[in-house]
């Protein structure tokens, strides 16, 4: 069963065209790779994903339901997510961050303490935000996008500003998600060498548009003669991955 | 919303915001009570407060909206929250739980003062029955008249991760309303700027005033509380339902 499914997705800004007919894809319990250059129009798609942006025209269907104002709700209350740069309080330590969304969601606070062991941060928790290293804060971002155990999980760019051991890190986790928790996770990320060890299927989107959707072993045999950075490179035009 | 009422007070956890509230309340009794008291003060202490509060409270009220506002904003705009709280909650739910919040701090507040200023009114001996009718109108218009100014404030605050947005808007209004109080003639001015209708406040009257006995002709009347009442009624209607919309329909 597709997940999310978009149809012919856009949103335009001042006559600029930021998404232009998306039709995206995700299956249920795979990780979905959203891969794209930088202002390929990935962030605002998720963003459209989660009704933080409104789209131009096109639908969103998420667990068989189109997302609309009605159905928005219920639909989010089954996802988690991590936009662009974590959120937090930093006044409050990592445990008062996340009683919060409990509180708001209706959860247990048990919840709380799993999380925090998931990420790694259950030794840190008492600790106030502000003083936490970029990393930290990028799995406290995790860790409240995974609070409510979601059946999707929208990660965008979760390993931004990461170091290499950070990025391995994060990659084992959100690898593990599907088949500990039976998570449907889509992460989106300009850097491709991530994708590749991670994602079962990628949609590679530039200028907007998918150029590409499947399954990342179809991509390689494209052509076989060139990486897949070439790939990629051939298929978003001039532009080039970090 | 109980929930969400929660969380706002969860998230003000060492922002100091009660001891902001006392400081400030504190500055607004040093202000009110300061000078000596002679015996005309003492006899007419009663309508004395009354006639130079709304000037004290065009001062102070609206400052104290501009700073709680701010306060309660910019822990979300500081952190990138609201992104993370759109997808948890109903945009306008979370819009109208910050503003009880504010209204609750604010109502605080006003209520702080006014029995700040009946026991401080028993404490010097003011002479003559307490008139309570005309305190309890004092208070309901004072509460009104600072709800739709924090009103105003708070969507100013939210809208706008620039909090000097709201921080000039309110200044502005500040003078403006202060600057009424002063003007008789220009009385439309009063009447429409929110900041200034504290100077509508009006229950002392006063004849034959002269410049060493202007406190001995005073009388106690009620104002023109339908009109008044009204206006500030549609005001805060007008300021809640067009900031929450254009809120909810703002992209995070």
């Amino acid at each position: 069963m597709d997940i999310v499914k978009t149809k012919e997705l856009t949103k335009v800004y001042k006559g600029s065209v930021c998404v232009d007919n998306v039709n995206m894809k995700v299956k249920e319990k795979s990780i979905y790779g959203f891969l794209g250059p930088n202002g390929a129009g990935k962030s605002t798609t998720l963003k459209m994903l989660l009704g933080l942006v409104h789209p131009t025209g096109g639908e969103i269907h998420i667990f068989g339901k189109e997302f609309n104002r009605k159905n928005r709700g219920e639909i989010l209350k089954r996802t988690g997510s991590l936009i662009e740069s974590p959120s937090y309080y930093g006044h409050l330590t990592a445990y008062e961050n996340l009683r919060i969304y409990t509180t708001i969601l209706g959860l247990p606070e048990k919840n709380i303490d799993k999380v925090l062991s998931i990420v790694r941060l259950d030794r840190q928790k008492g600790k106030r935000v502000s003083a936490y290293s970029l990393g930290m804060k990028q799995r406290l971002g995790l860790a409240s996008a995974l609070l409510s155990f979601p059946e999707l999980l929208i990660l965008d760019e979760p390993v931004n500003g990461l170091d290499p051991a950070g990025i391995q890190e994060m990659r084992e986790l959100i690898s593990s998600l599907p088949q500990k928790y039976d998570m449907t996770v889509m992460v989106s990320s300009h850097i491709l060498s991530e994708i590749d060890r991670l994602a079962d299927e990628v949609g590679i989107i530039a200028n907007g548009r998918i150029m590409y959707q499947g399954p990342l072993d179809a991509l390689h045999k494209t052509d076989s003669s060139k990486s897949l950075e070439e790939i990629f490179i051939d298929l978003t035009g001039k532009e080039k991955s970090l | 919303m109980i929930r969400l009422l929660k969380c706002e007070y969860l998230k003000t956890r060492r922002r100091y915001l009660l001891l902001t509230v006392i400081a400030a309340m504190t500055v607004y009794f040093i202000w009110t009570f300061h000078g000596s008291y002679n015996a005309e003060g003492i006899r007419h202490g009663w309508a004395l407060f009354l006639y130079q509060q709304p000037v004290v409270n065009t001062i102070f009220m609206p400052f104290f909206c501009i700073i709680i506002a701010s306060r309660l904003s910019a822990i979300e705009h500081r952190g990138a929250m609201l992104k993370q709280l759109c997808t948890m909650t109903d945009k306008g739910r979370l819009y109208d739980a910050k503003l009880i919040y504010g209204m609750f701090l604010m109502s605080f507040c006003v209520a702080v003062s006014w029995i700040g200023a009946v026991l401080f009114g028993m404490y010097k001996g003011y002479s003559g029955v307490f008139p309570l009718g005309l305190y309890g109108l004092y208070f309901i218009y004072t509460l009104l008249t600072v709800l739709e100014i924090y009103t105003l404030q708070h969507f100013l605050a939210i809208i706008s991760k620039n909090q000097s947005v709201g921080f000039f808007v309110g200044i502005t209004g500040e003078f403006a309303g202060l600057f009424s109080l002063f003007l008789p003639n220009i009385e439309w001015l009063r009447k429409l700027v929110p900041y200034g209708h504290f100077g509508q406040l009006d229950f002392i009257g006063m004849y034959g005033w002269t410049k060493t006995e202007h406190m001995r002709n005073v009388y106690f009347k009620l104002m023109d509380t339908e009109n008044f009442v009204f206006v500030v009624a549609l005001l805060i209607l007008i300021f809640y339902i067009t900031g929450r919309y254009i809120f909810v329909r703002k992209e995070v």
